[in-house]
């Protein structure tokens, strides 16, 4: 259940990134989940409702983008995207691949509801 | 609404922490090896192994991280070994400022090898940098030849491969070969090692290659 570290984390940055006094306006944090990065989006989601009001978050909810893997083959330069963690070439089969993107975890957008 | 768009890693401060291990693992000429597996594959007995080779040239120290008990630590300790045991209390994975508090209270040893002993698991702390030179993913016999295919991210981050109890090959269905060629169809730059800390078959070659990094 590495998900938790992985939630904290996010709201932590959300705090990080957010002025406190705007907390309560968080409405959503999209985070962008590389299909190589090893995390289940069902252990977050779970995990991050768990702890969010321990930030003072209670409004906030996570939007999960999955990204797929982002290829580069050595041998013959090929660029393609991958759903599996699949690693031979779909041109060549060569199996030298370059992961380009899709195995990092991002926090990419904080949307914050408007003052009234 | 209104939309702050930041593209910030969530491990960042993991990372970060990390990043100042690995400069000082580099200012201080150790070479730090982060150790994944499943549990039971061997660790603590590989490492004990490569404590038995350990001489003039090559210093070990070793960072344990189990989720209970202190056990390992213990069987480390019995070869002389500077050992500082890490008790996750259920977590799954070391994370970096763990490590780090743990090479701290090393800080009046002397080394050049450090084991980092990641909590049996191949999947949570596949994602952790630690700052280690390299990651390296120990596999035994009886665990399936399919392993590399379905814990693909373990062996895509690790340097070597270390097939472990080959003793027990006669007595399992997966053949070696077949390990092997799922492991390098997975990541093609993999070295691998083939041990048994039974007979001690292929320890020697394993402790050569770690001498050599340690040059």
């Amino acid at each position: 259940m590495h998900e938790l570290t992985i939630a904290r984390n996010i709201l932590e940055i959300v705090c990080q990134a957010t002025p406190e006094e705007h907390y309560a306006r968080a409405e959503f944090v999209k985070v962008k989940l590389g299909k190589f990065s090893n995390v289940l989006p069902e252990a977050l989601r779970f995990s991050f409702e768990v702890i969010k009001e321990n930030y003072g978050l209670k409004n906030i909810n996570l939007i999960i983008k999955e990204e797929p893997l982002h290829l580069r083959c050595i041998e013959c330069g090929a660029l393609f995207d991958s759903q599996d963690a699949v690693f031979s070439c779909m041109v060549c089969k060569g199996s030298s691949l370059e992961v380009l993107d899709g195995d990092l975890l991002k926090v990419s957008e904080i949307g914050l509801r408007e003052e009234k | 609404m209104s939309v702050l768009t930041i593209e910030r890693k969530v491990l960042e401060k993991n990372d970060m922490i990390a990043s100042e291990l690995r400069s000082e693992f580099k200012e201080r000429e150790i070479f730090a090896i982060n150790i994944l597996s499943s549990p039971g594959s061997g660790k603590t007995s590989i490492i004990e192994q490569i404590a038995r080779c350990s001489n003039g040239e090559l210093k070990a120290a070793v960072i344990a991280g189990d989720v209970q008990t202190d056990n390992d630590a213990r069987r480390i300790d019995k070869l002389g070994i500077p050992v500082v045991q890490i008790v996750t209390n259920g977590g799954c994975h070391l994370e970096a400022d763990l490590v780090r508090d743990a090479y701290r209270k090393l800080s009046a040893e002397k080394f050049n090898f450090l084991i980092i002993e990641n909590v049996g698991n191949l999947v949570c702390p596949a994602g952790f940098d630690l700052g280690e030179s390299i990651k390296a993913v120990i596999l035994s016999t009886t665990e399936g030849e399919d392993k590399p295919l379905k814990y693909p991210a373990a062996f895509r981050k690790a340097s070597i491969l270390v097939i472990n109890k080959t003793d027990l090959l006669p007595y399992v269905s997966a053949p070696i070969w077949e390990i092997k060629r799922n492991a390098l169809s997975v990541n093609p730059a993999l070295s691998i090692f083939e041990t048994s800390c039974k007979t001690g078959k292929g320890i020697k070659e394993l402790c050569s290659w770690i001498k050599l990094q340690c040059k």
